[in-house]
């Protein structure tokens, strides 16, 4: 086991690396000067050429990857282009605030897609079945800002009960209503495909030989399901909930700016946008350490869960 | 007239230099309109006291007197009424809560010195002040300045200050404050944003002195006839600081003295900014407790925030987007005219455009009625391919563009190329710069000529204007303008030759006549003699079409019905100190 968690170790190191210079090269040749994202449109040539200079882009690429690299290697991340302060001054708080969203998402969306998910693999065929899939299938492909507009045209706007949106400040309740309707929008989002997950593992589990042979020496059906199904159903489950977890942090785009929630997609966005490197190659970093984790957490998971797994087919 | 009138109007004629009586002149002689008298005067300098003696000499009305008599910060702002419909009584007290972009990132420190677009303008203007304020119908008004004079010629203009004008720390606001401030701003080794600005009202280093504590005298470099407006709150950057301030660069969270109604209380260059009175502050207080600008990054989000009762006011909106609350009785929608707009241009030293019956004929195909109804609902003036859009006093008569197709097409008949001609059209796909593109696309493709469309992110680095030979320009583009309260900076960066100040010349357009109209027009300090160069201007670009304004656009801002007393201007400005909530 330690031998497998090591091996996946050393693969996110070499995927972070490989991340960190795909993002710094691909920012180095995005069309547009960085001065002139900064300065604005219309400013004197003269100062835009000179801010370039101060920031140091005029110099080699390699050579400003490895200035990136060594700073970065001791957390500090540079000073934003945009805000003239240090990229940790903002890092944090976007990602705390993208954490806290992922978490009310994932403890509504999971409960909710995987009951749904074993509900329709235990009716297999019937409405019920259809009803969930085919609901959970229409939500996954409607786009995030239809859900969005209509749960704050409903909830904000007319019966406003939920405010529609903004940022996690002040006591708990505060940001679980700030929370709500963004959560409930990802949810939707997301609901289909756990679900979806959750259906075939359960199936899977329901047909195999372990579960005919726990439900023929008499166990009860509850039993059965909680002992056999659902442990073993809800193994790919979890590998998805775990890639879910990277785009939660970092790829709220729609829905952030839809709710006007400042979160660590809002902050990507925003820093490509107006070419804010220091602050963008932070944020993609973290998000992709996150990531790596989260993956890695999944995999350690499911290996103690499968010895095929961490044993990799070796009997 | 009688006699006890002549009096009158010779007392305010022995205040005035040669520039002011001139004005007084023309309006005397029935040659100015009150309303352009009331503007032209303000911008020479004629106080409002002394505008409304005239007024009432000649036999004016001056009770609907849209310039007001107080300047923000002072006692109320220009035009600063209750919108129709307003709904209980104002109380004193409350928080307004307004939505606003994200600042960019030249804003979002708030330094006065970088500041370049309303969002962060918008919160410049509560807390500092200007010496002149370009109102919504573009009169100027005292502020810090009570004052103005110029030279004969308008090349020195003299500003007097209001001696009770005081910072937020007690400290009076003096000449040498002004000097400072200005000084920093035209340096060019501080990347101001107001360059462009100080350098059309042809302010250079060294400039701006200090006469006595209370005087200050501007020496342009050449005659300037509009010069009051570039210290005005259009160039939004010239908010007066203390000489003692160096370093701006933190200007949000630094706590440097500043003498407008508010100061800030915290700042998030995310989320927004809360702001309370100026307990020190020298004009009347303020009504209301607190002010909250939420930063929203779509105005979607902002729609339903102010929808669902979460803000108080909205900035601006623009049609596309704000539909639903240009229907709703519920909501005071504010429009003002504005002078922000599209440039078309058209390159006119080589490719295909070089042929002026080509440019003739792309102006010919452009349905402006029906530009200005699909894009803007018909909140947009039509433009004619000149920069003297209607609301501009100096404008005068504006000459209309035609739309004829046959004519156009005659004209490609003849043009060096009869059989038309592929082109890429390039721009930077903001608001509904996509959608003019695919209108003028359309258009070009009736006359044979087929337009490809790129919208680029390095627009302005590289296909706007040829600055190196990388950045090759473009045969044609669209270029998004903001307002300004006199055209003298589009009559000078995108039109005159590079050489004489044509900056932003992506046409590439040189003619030494152009040239020279305009600085006849620059030169001018009374309005007969800008509105005669002006009639010469538009003749002269409706004839080579080195750009085509096809439009300018209104500028849109929503109040609930329960706020009173908030002026906006078309420059993006949010002047909240006679704002109330009942």
């Amino acid at each position: 086991m330690t031998r497998y968690v090591l091996r996946r170790l050393g693969l996110a190191v070499i995927t972070l690396v490989i991340l960190s210079m795909v993002v710094f090269f691909v920012a180095a040749v995005l069309p547009g000067s960085v001065g002139r994202a900064i300065l604005g449109n219309f400013a004197d040539r003269d100062a835009i050429a000179q801010l370039n200079k101060e920031l140091g882009l005029d110099g080699a690429l390699p050579a400003r990857y490895w200035r990136w690299v060594s700073h970065a290697l001791t957390a500090d991340f540079g000073d934003s282009y945009k805000y003239r302060a240090p990229v940790m001054d903002f890092l944090p708080t976007a990602l705390w605030a993208s954490i806290k969203l992922a978490i009310v998402t994932l403890l509504l969306v999971v409960p909710l897609s995987i009951i749904g998910g074993s509900i329709a693999a235990l009716r297999q065929g019937k409405p019920t079945d259809r009803f969930i899939t085919v609901s959970g299938l229409s939500l996954a492909v409607t786009p995030e800002f239809v859900v969005g507009t209509v749960l704050i045209l409903i909830f904000a706007v007319r019966l406003d009960w939920l405010p529609p949106g903004g940022s996690p400040d002040g006591s708990v309740l505060d940001q679980l209503k700030v929370m709500i309707l963004p959560a409930f929008t990802l949810s939707a989002l997301l609901f289909g495909y756990i679900a979806r997950m959750a259906r075939a593992g359960t199936i899977e589990a329901l047909a195999a030989d372990y579960t005919r042979t726990a439900t023929l020496k008499g166990l009860r059906r509850t039993t059965v399901l909680r002992r056999h199904v659902l442990r073993n159903a809800l193994l790919p489950t979890i590998a998805v909930i775990a890639t879910q977890m990277s785009y939660l942090l970092g790829g709220l785009l729609i829905t952030e700016t839809l709710f006007n929630y400042q979160g660590l997609g809002l902050l990507i966005f925003t820093a490509a946008d107006e070419r804010d490197i220091p602050m963008l190659m932070a944020a993609v970093f973290v998000v992709g350490a996150f990531s790596m984790i989260m993956t890695l957490l999944a995999d350690v998971l499911t290996a103690s869960l499968n010895p095929r797994v961490r044993l990799g087919g070796r009997e | 007239m009688s006699k006890r009138d002549q009096r009158r109007i010779d007392a305010v004629r022995r205040t005035q230099g040669t520039i002011g009586n001139h004005v007084i002149d023309e309006f005397v002689a029935g040659r100015l309109s009150r309303r352009a008298f009331i503007r032209r005067g303000t911008i020479v300098g004629l106080s409002l006291p002394a505008i409304g003696a005239l007024l009432a000499a000649c036999g004016s009305d001056d009770n609907n007197d849209s310039t007001g008599t107080n300047a923000p910060g002072t006692t109320g702002a220009p035009g600063a009424t209750d919108a129709p419909g307003t709904t209980g009584a104002p109380v004193a007290g409350g928080t307004l809560t307004i939505g606003s972009g994200v600042p960019s990132a030249a804003s979002a420190t708030l330094d006065p010195v970088l500041v370049n677009d309303q969002n962060g303008l918008v919160i410049l203007s509560q807390v500092g002040q200007f010496l002149t304020l370009s109102g919504p119908d573009l009169s100027l008004t005292g502020v810090l300045a009570t004052e103005w004079t110029p030279n004969d010629d308008g090349s020195e203009w003299t500003f007097t200050l209001n001696p009770a004008a005081k910072f937020s720390d007690g400290a009076p606001v003096t000449a040498a404050d002004v000097v400072a401030t200005i000084e920093r701003l035209v340096n060019p080794d501080n990347k101001s944003n107001a360059l462009s600005a100080f350098g059309t009202a042809k302010l250079s280093p060294g400039g701006t002195s200090a006469v006595d504590d209370t005087t200050v005298k501007f020496t342009l470099d050449a005659p300037m006839g509009n010069f009051p407006y570039m210290v005005s709150s259009d160039n939004y950057n010239a908010i007066i600081l203390p000489a003692s301030v160096t370093d701006t660069s933190q200007f949000a969270t630094a706590k440097i003295p500043t003498s407008g109604p508010w100061i800030i209380d915290s700042y998030d260059p995310v989320k927004g900014v809360t702001l309370s009175p100026n307990t020190n502050f020298w004009g009347t207080a303020v009504n209301l407790d607190k002010i909250d600008f939420q930063f929203f990054p779509d105005v979607a989000a902002q729609v339903t925030a102010f929808q669902s009762g979460d803000l108080d006011v909205i900035s601006q909106f623009s049609v596309s987007g704000g539909e639903s609350l240009l229907a709703d009785p519920d909501v005071n929608v504010i429009e003002l005219k504005s002078a922000a707009h599209r440039q078309i241009h058209m390159r006119c030293s080589e490719g295909p455009f070089a042929d002026k019956k080509a440019r003739q004929a792309m102006a010919l195909v452009m349905n402006r009625p029906d530009i200005v109804a699909g894009l803007f609902e018909g909140k947009a003036d039509i433009a004619n391919d000149s920069p003297f859009f209607n609301l501009f006093p100096s404008t005068g008569t504006q000459l209309p563009s035609t739309y004829d197709v046959e004519a156009a097409k005659a004209l490609m008949a003849e043009s060096a190329m009869p059989d038309g001609f592929d082109v890429t059209l390039y721009g930077f796909g903001t608001q509904e710069i996509p959608d003019l593109a695919v209108l003028v696309q359309n258009a070009a493709k009736e006359i044979g000529i087929n337009i490809t469309i790129e919208m680029r992110d390095d627009y302005y680095d590289n296909y706007w204007v040829k600055f190196t030979p990388e950045a090759p320009g473009s045969d044609i583009g669209i270029t998004d303008y903001g307002h300004r309260g006199v055209p003298d900076v589009f009559l000078t960066a995108p039109l005159k030759s590079p050489d004489a100040g044509g900056v932003w010349n992506g046409a590439e357009y040189a003619n030494p006549a152009y040239d020279a109209l305009v600085d006849e027009y620059s030169s001018s300090a009374d309005l007969q003699s800008q509105q005669a160069a002006s009639a010469k201007i538009q003749a002269l670009l409706q004839e080579d079409v080195p750009i085509i304004f096809p439009y300018n656009y209104n500028y849109l801002s929503a109040t609930k019905k329960s706020v009173t007393g908030v002026v906006t201007s078309a420059m993006g400005h949010v002047f909240t100190d006679s704002a109330a909530k009942s």
